[in-house]
Order: C-alpha cells, then sequence, then structure tokens
C-alpha cells in the first residue's frame, strides 16, 4: 500500500519534470527562434527540399565550411534549362567552363582549362569520374540524366587530404537523389535546333518499408555545328543512351546501404583525328567518331554505432570500352574506399580517417597512329588520411589533416592541409586555409605515341611519352570572407595565391629530316619544365528580393605568371599558357515567379577573351531566357532560348585536333516534364 | 526505500534527459512548419482580401516560433498571429489544430462558413474533413491536402503548393 501512494507520488513527480522540460521547449530558445527566422526567405521550392534531420557529418553547412564551396540545387539545374553537366557548372564562381563542340568541354577551376584538363577530381555519388588516361573528364561520356541529381557541391582550391591527387583546384560531388525521394514516374522529353532530342522515362518502386529502388533510361541526340573559320560543318551530331538504377535501403536503424548501376552507350561525331599510314595517302583526314561503352557497379555500406562512431565503405567498379578510328581501349577501375568518423572521444577534437586502394588495368590495340607503350598496364594506388577538427575557442576552429598515397607511377606523395575558421557572429565567417596537393602524371603523359601530319603542311609530329614524369606539386593559400547582410543578402568571397611546381610543358625535342617514307618529323616530349604562380579573386552575391524572385550574381577574375625559358622550341601547351584562361568571368541569374505557375528565368554571361593555337577567341556575351509553366501539379512544359545574343560564337579550341572545335550556335528548346 | 527513491529517480531524469535529446530535430520540424504556414499565408487564396492572421488550438510545439511571423509582410500585407486558448474562429485566415478531438463537425461546418483554412500534423487530419495535413516522409514534410474541404471552404490553393501534395478527393 505505502509503497503503491509513493510509487504514485514518483509518478506525479516525474511527470512533473517531463511537462517542465516541454514548458522550456514551449518558450523557445533565441537559437531557434533565430534559425526558424532565417528559414522565412526562402522560397517555396527551397523550402519544400529541406530535410527534417540529418546526419552529423552531412550537417555541416556550406556555411560552415573553411573552403570556397558552392552549391548547385535541383531548384537550380532545373531551372537553368540546361541540358548537360558542363552548362550548369558555369554559375559557379571561379569554374571555367568552354564548350568546345556539342560533345566535348574544356571544364576548369582557377585556371589551366583545356579539353585535357587535369587539376579536377568529379565524383558521381562518390564513384570517381575523371578519366585516368588523361586526368581529366570526357563531359560527352558522362551524361547522367539531371532529374536524377538532387544537387551538385563544387569546392574550388584543393582538397588533396580528403579526395586524393588530382582534387588540386577543385573538386565536384555529383549527388543523385536516393530512390527513397523518387518514387513514382517521371517523363521528360524535350528537343530543339541544337538539342535535337532528348528524353527520359524514371521510375521508382518502394520493395519493403525500407528499401527503394527506381530506375532511369535516357537518351540525348545532338546537332553538329560550324567550324571556327566559319565554313565547315564540324559533324559532331552524336548520341548517348544510358540506363541508371538505384537501391537505396535503411538496413537497420544504424545501417544504410546503397547500391548504383549505370551503362551509358555513345556514339560521337566530330572526331577529325585522321589516320596515318606508310603507304599512300600517307595522311587520311576525316570524321571517324568515337563509340563507347561504359558500365559502373557501385555500392555504399555505411553504419552508425550506438557510441556515435561512423563507419563508410564504398566500393566502385567501372568498365569502360571505346573506339576511335586509330585506337580501341578497353579498361578496368575498381575503387575501395573506407572512411571512419570518430566522435569527439577528446573533448574539442572531431578525428576522421580513411583508407583508400585503386586498381586500373587497361588494355590498348594500338596503331601508327595512336598508341600507348606498353599496351597493357596496371596501376595500383594506395592511400591513407587523417584528419581532425579541433574546436580552438566556441567561435575559432581549426581543421588539420593529411593524405599519404602511394602510386605506381611516382612512389610516395603526400597532401597536407590546414583550415582556419573564424564566426565571430552570425553575420560574419572568415576562414583562411594553407595547402599543399599533387597532379598524378596520366596514363597518355607515360606511354602516348601520337604520330601524325601537322596542319596544312607535310610535315609529320610525333609525340613522344615521359616514363620519368613526375607529379605537379601545388602550395596554395586561400583567404575567405561569408558575409550574411540580411537574411535575404548574403556575399561570399575568396582569394586564393597559387604556387605551381614541375608544371608539366611540352617542347620539340629533335626534328628528323630525310625519313625515307614522311619527310620531316618534328618531335616533341612533355615533362616537368614550369613554375606557374597564380592568384585571383572569386565573388558570389545571392539576393532574394522577395519570395517570389532571385537573383544570382557570380564574378572571378584570375592572372598568371609563368617562369620558363621562352628561348626554348616550345610546343603550344595548353595546360600553362597563361593566356588560355579568361581573366575575368561574370554570370548574373534571375529566377522570377511571375505567377504560382509560370516562372521566367534569365542568365546572362561574360567571359573574357582567350587565345588558343595562336588565335584569339574573342570576349562574348551570352544570354540564356527560359519561360516555364505548370498547367497542372504533375506536368511542366517550358522554352528556353539560349545563346541569344549571336548567331554564333566559338568558346574554346583544341590544339590537337582531335575533336574539331566547332561555333556555339543560338539554340531553342522546348520541354516537357510529367509525374505520374 | 532509498535505493528505489534513487533508482526512480534516475529513470525518470534519464527520460526528462531522453525528451530533450529529441529536442533538436523535433524542434526543427516545427521552425519548418512554421516556414510553411507562412507561405501558406501566400499560396492559398481567401474570397475576400483581408491581412492573414494564423490561430492555433491545442498544445504544439509550433506555439514556441508562430511569434516569428507576426508582422511579417507577406504581399504588402503584414501576417498576424492569435495565440489565444481558444481562438475565436470567425477571426482566423488559417487554424493550426494540434489534435484530432479539436476538428468537430461544428468547428469544421464553421471553417466553412468563414473560409478558413484548416491545417493539423496528425495522422488522418485530412481524411477527418482538416484540409491541409503535415507529414513526415523519408525525413521532409509532405503535404496532405483534402482538395473537396479547400474548395467547399471557397479557399483555393496555388498549384505551387499542390504541385508537391498527396491529393485525396
Amino acid at each position: 500500500m505505502l509503497i503503491n501512494r509513493y510509487l504514485r507520488q514518483f509518478a506525479y513527480f516525474c511527470s512533473g519534470l517531463c511537462l517542465a522540460n516541454m514548458q522550456v521547449l514551449a518558450q523557445g530558445n533565441p537559437a531557434d527562434i533565430e534559425a526558424t527566422n532565417e528559414l522565412l526567405p526562402l522560397s517555396w521550392e527551397e523550402l519544400t527540399e529541406l530535410e527534417v534531420s540529418s546526419l552529423a557529418r552531412q550537417e555541416q553547412t556550406v556555411k560552415d565550411s573553411p573552403a570556397a564551396a558552392f552549391v548547385i540545387t535541383s531548384e537550380d539545374i532545373r531551372r537553368s534549362g540546361a541540358t548537360s553537366l558542363p552548362e550548369v557548372l558555369r554559375m559557379v564562381p571561379g569554374m571555367n567552363v568552354a564548350k568546345i563542340n556539342a560533345w566535348n568541354w574544356a571544364v576548369s577551376a582557377r585556371g589551366f582549362n583545356d579539353l585535357y584538363a587535369n587539376k579536377l577530381q568529379v565524383m558521381i555519388d562518390g564513384r570517381s569520374i575523371y578519366d585516368p588516361l588523361i586526368s581529366g573528364v570526357y563531359w560527352g561520356q558522362q551524361n547522367p540524366s539531371l532529374p536524377d541529381i538532387e544537387r551538385i557541391e563544387v569546392l574550388r582550391g584543393p582538397s588533396g587530404s580528403l579526395w586524393g591527387a588530382n582534387a588540386v583546384n577543385g573538386t565536384i560531388n555529383i549527388i543523385t537523389r536516393s530512390a527513397r525521394d523518387t518514387q513514382g514516374g517521371l517523363l521528360n522529353a524535350g528537343g530543339g535546333t541544337e538539342e535535337r532530342g532528348f528524353g527520359g522515362i524514371r521510375y521508382g518502386q518502394k520493395l519493403s518499408e525500407s528499401t527503394f529502388l527506381r530506375g532511369t533510361i535516357s537518351t540525348m541526340v545532338r546537332d553538329a555545328s560550324i567550324d571556327l573559320a566559319g565554313r565547315q560543318d564540324t559533324h559532331d551530331t552524336g548520341d548517348t543512351e544510358t540506363a541508371n538504377f538505384r537501391l537505396d535501403s535503411q538496413l537497420s536503424a544504424q545501417d544504410k546501404l546503397m547500391l548504383e548501376a549505370n551503362v551509358s552507350r555513345y556514339r560521337l561525331g566530330g572526331y577529325y583525328i585522321g589516320k596515318t599510314s606508310t603507304t599512300a595517302p600517307l595522311w587520311q583526314n576525316d570524321d571517324f567518331g568515337r563509340d563507347g561503352v561504359t558500365g559502373s557497379l557501385q555500392g555504399n555500406w555505411s553504419h552508425r554505432t550506438d557510441s556515435g562512431h561512423d563507419w563508410r565503405l564504398n566500393m566502385a567498379f567501372t568498365q569502360t570500352e571505346w573506339q576511335l578510328a586509330v585506337n580501341r581501349m578497353s579498361r578496368s577501375h575498381y575503387d575501395l574506399d573506407f572512411q571512419h568518423t570518430l566522435p569527439a572521444i577528446i573533448d574539442n577534437h572531431k578525428l576522421m580517417w580513411g583508407l583508400n586502394y585503386q586498381n586500373i588495368a587497361d588494355s590498348f590495340d594500338n596503331t601508327l597512329t595512336l598508341g600507348f607503350e606498353p599496351n597493357q598496364f596496371t596501376q595500383h594506388n594506395v592511400g591513407v588520411f587523417l584528419q581532425d577538427q579541433i574546436d580552438l575557442t566556441d567561435d575559432l576552429k581549426l581543421t588539420i589533416g593529411n593524405r599519404v598515397e602511394h602510386f605506381t607511377f611516382t612512389g610516395w606523395e603526400t597532401e597536407p592541409n590546414a583550415r582556419l575558421l573564424w564566426t565571430p557572429n552570425k553575420q560574419h565567417s572568415l576562414w583562411a586555409a594553407v595547402s599543399r596537393a599533387v597532379v598524378l602524371p596520366n596514363r597518355a603523359q607515360h606511354s602516348i605515341r601520337l604520330f601524325k601530319q601537322i596542319p596544312d603542311t607535310n610535315r609529320f609530329f610525333e609525340a613522344k611519352a615521359n616514363p620519368d614524369m613526375l607529379t605537379e606539386n601545388l602550395l596554395a593559400y586561400e583567404l575567405g570572407w561569408r558575409w550574411q547582410v540580411s537574411t535575404s543578402f548574403d556575399i561570399d568571397s575568396a582569394l586564393f595565391y597559387n604556387i605551381y611546381d614541375r608544371m608539366q610543358g611540352t617542347k620539340f625535342t629533335s626534328v628528323t629530316y630525310n625519313n625515307p617514307i614522311f619527310g620531316t618529323i618534328k618531335q616533341a616530349t612533355v615533362a616537368n619544365y614550369r613554375q606557374v604562380d597564380s592568384y585571383g579573386l572569386e565573388l558570389a552575391v545571392n539576393y532574394r528580393v522577395n519570395p517570389d524572385w532571385r537573383l544570382q550574381a557570380s564574378y572571378s577574375a584570375n592572372q598568371f605568371s609563368v617562369n620558363y625559358d621562352k628561348n626554348q622550341p616550345w610546343f603550344r601547351d595548353p595546360l600553362t599558357e597563361e593566356h588560355f584562361n579568361p581573366q575575368h568571368n561574370v554570370s548574373l541569374r534571375s529566377l522570377y515567379n511571375l505567377t504560382s505557375e509560370i516562372e521566367l528565368d534569365a542568365w546572362a554571361r561574360y567571359v573574357d577573351e582567350v587565345y588558343i593555337d595562336r588565335r584569339s577567341i574573342p570576349a562574348y556575351i551570352s544570354l540564356d531566357l527560359r519561360l516555364g509553366w505548370h498547367p497542372h501539379k504533375n506536368l511542366e512544359l517550358s522554352i528556353s532560348g539560349q545563346n541569344l545574343l549571336d548567331n554564333q560564337h566559338p568558346e574554346f579550341s583544341d590544339v590537337l585536333y582531335i575533336p574539331v572545335a566547332s561555333q556555339i550556335q543560338r539554340g531553342y528548346l522546348a520541354q516537357i516534364s510529367w509525374h505520374f | 526505500m532509498r535505493l528505489l527513491t534513487l533508482l526512480l529517480l534516475s529513470v525518470c531524469v534519464w527520460f526528462a534527459g531522453s525528451a530533450r535529446a529529441q529536442e533538436n530535430s523535433q524542434s526543427r520540424e516545427f521552425q519548418l512548419k512554421t516556414a510553411y504556414l507562412f507561405h501558406f499565408a501566400e499560396l492559398a487564396q481567401w474570397p475576400t482580401t483581408k491581412p492573414v492572421t494564423i490561430c492555433l488550438q491545442g498544445h504544439s510545439l509550433l506555439r514556441a516560433y508562430l511569434p516569428v511571423l507576426e508582422g511579417q509582410q507577406i504581399n504588402g500585407n503584414a501576417v498576424h498571429v492569435n495565440l489565444a486558448d481558444a481562438p475565436d474562429i470567425t477571426q482566423c485566415s488559417i487554424l493550426f489544430l494540434s489534435d484530432l478531438a479539436g476538428l468537430t463537425p461544428v468547428l469544421t461546418e464553421q471553417a466553412r462558413l468563414h473560409h478558413v483554412l484548416l491545417v493539423g500534423d496528425v495522422e488522418n487530419f485530412a481524411n477527418h474533413g482538416g484540409m491541409v495535413q503535415f507529414t513526415l516522409r523519408d525525413n521532409r514534410l509532405k503535404l496532405v491536402v483534402n482538395l473537396a474541404a479547400v474548395k467547399s471552404a471557397d479557399l483555393k490553393l496555388s498549384s505551387k503548393l499542390l504541385r508537391m501534395a498527396e491529393i485525396i478527393e
């Protein structure tokens, strides 16, 4: 009896304590009120994309990160009217994006732009898509369905300690939507004058309460353009077909599994590579095109223990097959990544470490024109990294990290960095960073043999590999400042000073005059010849005029000083010539909801003059407009005009003339997207 | 007895503590709901234009955040918040109900006559005559809209809102 009464009293006391707790909640603390205030300026579309709770590791927003970061949302992609990944990247300050022809792009960050730009790490859901043959991305072979992308996170500057070699001038993380978020059907299709036709169908199915599957198939056909002289058709038409499957499963309260499979096939025109032959005609110039298939399988398993440890295991296998008229490649690429984030065991320290292993085995069918020696080769690369984030005081955070890697090509390398973030108040945050990063020499530099006619002459050119090629090293100093002027206005700025050592350069090493078949042959070889310093500024401004109107502007400027012996017989080398990069880039976007059903979007860009292959590519201003209409809740119709200000203009060129450069023409496009 | 007291006390404190641990994600959820309600003031259309008043009936964590909306401008008109325990429904443009018990036939009839948008976050709210129901799906807030109830109150919801909602007719 006594016990009974005692228990009852206790229950009252206990519920009183809980109620008191509720009361505290009901009043709302100032930080929560502030957080609510920050949500109000968001547009409806942005608000509905927000997650209610997220894992600790992902909670670090751009605002908190001590690096030059930019996020492209699915809403940004949809309203850009873009049909390919590189187009979307044009909105990022500090990114250099130039279209070479319908399928080939030069994409880089902070300069050194080229078709073979080698300082950018690019990943889709954590799987690297940069090609170890050229240390760059063949953008025409990467055609994920844009409606499947949730966001693209872009980091400018080195992040080698987290992402490894080649994360030198920037890292791009393309994150696709979870199968959980893509249930039901989506049909999208479109066509126009340049983008001849594209479309895709996606369907997502719930397999159980915690397991979801979706599949997407998509295709694309592009029109050819005209050459830089404005005379000849460049035959850069082509088509791609892609199928993608993704499964997401919450195995248990602690375990998450993601499996993804992708197959992509492409037939791309506009490769005037030509053929060299020992019998007449010695050189045959023709459009042979490039065909290929890329397939990948990927699995990501994450586990969180009750004590707060995060384990993540990522495996990816990619098989790439392509053929040109002058070579054929077959390559298997296997990646294994493990990452462990520790709970705050020691006060103020957040530790993270990881291991990775990479195996790349390729084989080539060499010809006289293009070969890779040896024609079969396997690389084994291993790495380990450690990062510690230390809270020095309440508003000062220090992040130090290092990665040590061993490469088949160059042996041991190290990529340390230190970053300091100071957040004196809610309006301002300042950061500073010092980092080292390395560019791994690629398979082409190590083993290429290119033998072709020098255009418009009867002499020949032979590019020889350099098996002793070393890494290019970068020492980077960065400063950043983010200023939240008001809830509707913010400015993000970054300054960088980069010192590159052992940059690649190509020079003519010898000339053979009396070859019995080919006559004069000029030989060129690549090596680590040059030092380059670069510095620049990047600005991004966001202004929400009202809930229906958003403006976004970005500006970047950069300068180079190249140190090399100008008297040497240099081959025009795009990777280090300062004038290959526009000094100024401006992008202005306006996203306006005319009514709740109709959207009017405009995007203007200015890109400064560049010189490529001794030819000036003038500065240009381009304008895209898009009108979107939602006549029904599941239906979206849009028309857009791209590059509206002129009939055509060149954006870039390619020194090796393998993909032929074309001018970018004005295009009109209509799109439909239907959820069912 | 002392041992039992200690034991019970520790259970009790642990319980209160775990309630607090949920606070973070819960408070985020209600911050988002507050921002949604703010947008409803713009995305819903009433037969007559007057300043939008958001009312709350019942015990909800929303009470802590709704005052943030007081005086905020939407299309040049200020939004008002009425946190009275038993709000006069004729003065409300949007009424948030914290439970199903509040959703009586009398109240739904009043809401219909006075063009009040009924919003709730309990399960089956929309099925039982409510108009817009918050539901947590895949870690995001989703809306379930009872379009018949919305229409019968002479209210119109923007297609922007309906685009992301699940609609029950």
